[in-house]
């Protein structure tokens, strides 16, 4: 089972540049009706007013929301793609001990996986939820950057 | 690759959610203030020598010109010596658009250099034989005597300041205005 393929690379970045231009659009609309609101607002302004805050808040909230979880995530996610595609692939044989608790590692949520290793305790990660390991059983590993990205039921030959 | 969820952030980020808020009506206020801030011509700054008895006088000269946004009033006691001095000449140098002080007050004023000509408006206060101000008729004492207090016995006279822009600069507003005072 592979995890990580070399196509989700580009899919991620492609993924990052829809969002931020998205965002670019919503904030072009946003200041245009804001500043149409003002400028077309009479004497008697606050109903007016009260349209730019609930407009001003509203684009507020969405760029929270995509600078600290959409947009960011995405930018982290293609981080980490870069970082495992780039890295040499270590293909071993481990015996799965434990599933340590999940960590965050590199901005984003990973599993954090003990194998035996050549007689020696290893901990990778794996950002993957499909996959249930059996204890004590041996599987073939690819590893890239301490980033568990293929799997396979397999005995050492 | 799990998604990073709203909920994940919000314990560390609701402040900010919070700031957005605040910045936005804060922001807001001050801009619609700013944009919709009355121009010189659109407002009316009155200098009365005495003291007022009631504000609303602002509201009723407001409702009264189509052309004014806003009108406001400002009053120091002649009793009160230098002070008076002090804030007379600063409004009527550069601050009143109209001014109404006694006759007393007036004598001891340089009209020429303080004050802009009238064309016929009321009963004139001459000096030099020039028109600079106009005299509160007993009919604008009574009606206007619920917002000034005026002294009794003392005349009263409005005039219109040289330095504003509405005492025939831009506008003719100043004396459109005494002579709404007067009648």
């Amino acid at each position: 089972m592979t995890f990580v393929r070399e196509e989700e690379r580009g899919a991620a970045e492609k993924r990052k540049k829809t969002l931020l231009a998205v965002y670019i659009a919503v904030a072009a609309v946003y200041v245009a009706a804001a500043l149409l609101l003002l400028f077309l607002s009479p004497d008697g302004y606050v109903p007016y007013l009260v349209g730019d805050i609930v407009l001003t808040v509203s684009f507020g909230f969405y760029s929270l929301y995509f600078f600290t979880v959409a947009y960011d995530f995405a930018v982290k996610k293609c981080k980490l793609m870069e970082k495992m595609l780039s890295a040499l692939p270590e293909r071993e044989y481990g015996v799965f001990i434990a599933e340590e608790d999940a960590i965050t590692t590199d901005g984003i949520l990973a599993r954090t996986l003990l194998f035996d290793i050549r007689g020696v305790e290893r901990s990778v990660h794996l950002f993957s939820d499909e996959v249930s390991l059996e204890k004590g059983k041996t599987y073939s590993l690819e590893i890239r950057a301490g980033i568990l990205t293929a799997l396979e039921n397999g005995d050492e030959a | 690759m799990k998604p990073k969820k709203l909920r994940d952030t919000l314990p560390t980020e609701w402040v900010k959610y919070i700031v957005v808020v605040i910045v936005a009506v804060a922001l807001w206020s001050w801009v619609f203030g700013i944009y919709h801030m009355p121009k010189e011509t659109e407002k009316i700054e009155v200098f009365f020598a005495g003291t007022l008895k009631d504000s609303s006088f602002d509201k009723e000269a407001e409702q009264a010109f189509d052309f004014l946004k806003l009108v406001e009033t400002s009053a120091t006691d002649p009793s009160l010596g230098a002070t008076f001095e002090e804030s007379y000449s600063a409004f009527v140098s550069s601050i009143a658009d109209v001014v109404i002080v006694p006759e007393s007050v007036a004598d001891n004023t340089k009209c020429a250099n303080a004050f802009a000509p009238l064309s016929e408006i009321g009963e004139p206060y001459l000096e030099d034989g020039v028109r600079y101000g106009a005299y509160l008729s007993e009919e604008a004492l009574t009606r206007l005597g619920k917002y000034f207090a005026f002294k009794t016995g003392e005349r009263y006279v409005a005039f219109a300041a040289l330095a504003s822009v509405n005492s025939g600069k831009a506008t003719d507003h100043s004396f459109l205005f005494i002579e709404w005072l007067v009648r």
